[in-house]
């Protein structure tokens, strides 16, 4: 056995962000030097734990190679460091770090490589014209935009119609407007409830409030949502410890549906799921949102794709030109409606029992 | 000393020393009981043990007493606190909570003598873990057919301060909580059929229409209603519900390595406003300690996620 005893890295990360290295060695054997060497562009090192006083040295090498040397570690047998990721134009970049460990018996190397994944979105077909017909129990759509998530991480797309007809207009279902106007609005009552009895919590249920706000007004996901988002989990995160608390918020969000329920029923809110769900890792932020055609006719839409990824971070809106939609009577379509999401494998993966 | 420790680099950012939030406000509570004990005992020996579920450290030292004249201050209120002789097992009762503040009388104890005295105290930054532990989960799991596989491990910062302060340092308890992603596996699991069986009976249920496209659906439905689905809709909606109980869930989740099982609850996501009824995660909180000896642990979450696709298969069939 060698010096090494444990080296790890993950095998995957999300592009920009961090991850763990953990080396351990034997503890009879003092190293000399301990170098860390990996490319800049793709990757930095944030944090290094258990160096000594005065124990490290950073060597920028060249463009692409920056070496770490570690002299003397605090307590003998562990080092352990945090890495942050680059973002990359590759679907899958790659990371590699390798650690040069020398003792008074020689020297032992290891390279690890972790690869850093994104959620990637290939349009497969964009169609010029697209008919949608009302007259049946649904909107029948044809010919639909083609969507493929070509790379690994999960997609997470929301959907806008910024420069169309100025007669469209896209928002939740009319029949559920009500619905989600009460849930929404007993929502924020029972938040403002609970912080007046946990005025330590008041911040993160201010900003529940908030993001509820936004999604209220039907904006797309932005920086400032995004940011108000994060904050709140790590808020809710932090605060899991207290049961109480906990319970109460629950209870809060709980008696806001069930109140409302009579709307909404078990096989819907299913429904609701499913088409917020696609294979290839694509989730649809809000599955609900419709687009409403005021009457029969040709509008023209123009569709913009806005991505995030699990770590919240935005990608460049992905526009799909303008399309020429023609409808045969007023209608409401959802947006997913128009899309035909393509996953590996899908027509096999999925069980037709009957 | 302990200015001293601080300004060395503990963490190192690229060469720059940088201290984690909140770390700073431990130290100085220790700075603090240090202060205040350090004119009455020459501290000769510290420990350290934080429980991180129950947020409380339990700060100790044995210290030799120089004076059993006045008394020790300490600016805290704490849970617990004892004093003993080095040598013997009962402990002195000298301590007094006033005004939020713990009093030590030292005129009952002998100058010259050792003693263990240990404290225990409530931690009130939330935030304190994340200040003295790297944590880490990955939001993407490697994934086979039969796994999904979520590496997480755990390392002290700051080792070289609690390794000069402190002769033994302990957290337990540190909580890792992993978003196991299940939304794809539902979907492949459940039957096109049944998901058109559904539809057919909410649009019936609930849309408006005329006559003729009422006909149609209630046709197609009559259609349906001869499947295996027929009837059982809800109940198999409500089976559906029940695997996301902890109690059912638990199940398909392992924990491999250096941690262990706690918990596990449906995660709540804003992306599933307003209708969370259903989840696209659940979170496994899994926990493990940490100490001098081992500074850095990992383990795995594993998601047996055939299994649980074959679960949901069973009760379409």
């Amino acid at each position: 056995m060698g010096l090494i005893q444990e080296i790890f890295a993950p095998k995957y990360v999300l592009q920009g962000e961090d991850f763990p290295l953990i080396l351990r060695w034997d503890i009879d054997t003092i190293p000399e030097v301990i170098e860390i060497s990996y490319n800049p562009k793709s990757v930095e090192i944030e944090e290094i734990y258990n160096i000594a006083s005065l124990g490290l040295l950073v060597i920028p090498a060249s463009k692409s190679l920056k070496i770490v040397r570690i002299n003397s570690v605090s307590i003998n047998g562990y080092l352990g460091a945090k890495f942050r990721t680059k973002k990359t134009s590759e679907i899958i970049g790659k990371v590699h770090v390798t650690i040069r460990i020398k003792t008074s018996k020689g020297i032992e190397l290891r390279t690890l490589t972790v690869h850093t994944i994104k959620p990637v979105i290939k349009v497969l077909k964009s169609p010029n014209i697209i008919q949608i017909s009302c007259n049946n129990e649904y909107p029948k759509v044809k010919d639909k935009f083609k969507l493929k998530n070509i790379g690994q991480g999960t997609a997470i797309l929301d959907f806008s119609v910024g420069d169309s007809s100025p007669e469209v207009s896209v928002g939740p279902p009319s029949r559920l407007g009500e619905y989600i106007a009460s849930v929404f609005n007993s929502m924020k009552d029972n938040f403002r409830r609970v912080a007046k009895e946990y005025p330590q919590y008041s911040e993160p249920l201010h900003l529940a409030i908030s993001i509820i706000e936004y999604l209220e007004s039907g904006q797309e996901i932005d920086d400032e949502l995004i940011r108000k988002i994060k904050k709140f989990e790590t808020c809710m995160e932090n605060l899991s410890h207290d049961s109480k608390f906990m319970d109460e918020y629950m209870s809060s969000i709980l008696a806001a549906y069930f109140s409302n329920i009579q709307i909404l029923t078990d096989v819907e809110t299913f429904i609701v799921y499913l088409n917020s769900v696609y294979q290839g890792k694509i989730l649809l932020i809000n599955p609900l949102k419709v687009i409403h055609f005021p009457d029969k006719g040709e509008y023209e839409l123009n569709l913009e794709i806005h991505l995030t990824d699990l770590l919240y971070s935005r990608y460049a809106p992905i526009p799909l030109g303008k399309v020429k939609i023609l409808v045969d009577k007023e209608c409401e379509v959802p947006i997913y409606k128009l899309f035909e999401f393509i996953g590996e494998g899908e027509e096999n993966d999925r069980p037709n029992s009957q | 000393m302990i200015d001293q420790i601080l300004n060395n680099p503990l963490v190192t950012k690229m060469g720059e020393v940088v201290l984690r939030k909140g770390f700073e406000k431990l130290t100085e509570r220790m700075n603090v009981l240090d202060a205040s004990f350090s004119g009455a005992f020459e501290i000769l020996d510290r420990a350290m043990v934080i429980n991180v579920l129950e947020k409380t450290q339990k700060y100790s030292f044995i210290g030799r007493l120089k004076t059993n004249r006045g008394r020790v201050k300490i600016p805290y209120t704490t849970t617990r606190a004892f004093i003993r002789p080095i040598l013997s097992l009962d402990k002195i009762p000298v301590f007094e909570q006033k005004n939020g503040e713990t009093i030590l009388h030292l005129k009952n104890l002998k100058p010259k003598e050792d003693y263990i005295v240990e404290l225990d105290l409530k931690i009130h930054d939330d935030k304190f873990v994340e200040s003295l532990v790297y944590t880490k989960i990955p939001k993407e799991p490697e994934e086979d057919d039969h796994l999904k596989k979520y590496p997480i491990s755990a390392q002290l910062t700051h080792l070289k301060y609690w390794e000069n302060a402190f002769s033994r340092f302990e957290l337990y308890g540190i909580d890792v909580k992993v978003d196991v992603a299940v939304h794809q596996e539902i979907k492949l699991k459940v039957p096109r059929q049944f998901e058109d069986y559904l539809r057919t009976i909410y649009k019936l249920a609930s849309v408006p229409m005329d006559r003729t496209q009422q006909l149609r659906l209630v046709m197609k439905l009559s259609k349906q209603q001869h499947s295996k689905f027929g009837g059982k809709e809800l109940d198999i909606i409500r089976e559906l519900q029940q695997l996301f109980t902890p109690a059912k869930f638990s199940k398909y989740i392992e924990i491999k390595g250096e941690f262990r099982y706690d918990d596990v609850a449906r995660g709540p996501d804003f992306n599933e406003l307003p209708i969370p009824t259903w989840p696209k995660k659940m979170i496994v909180v899994s926990r493990t300690d940490l100490d001098l000896q081992t500074p850095a642990k990992r383990g795995e979450v594993l998601f047996k996620k055939k299994e649980f696709m074959e679960d949901i298969g069973d009760l379409f069939e």
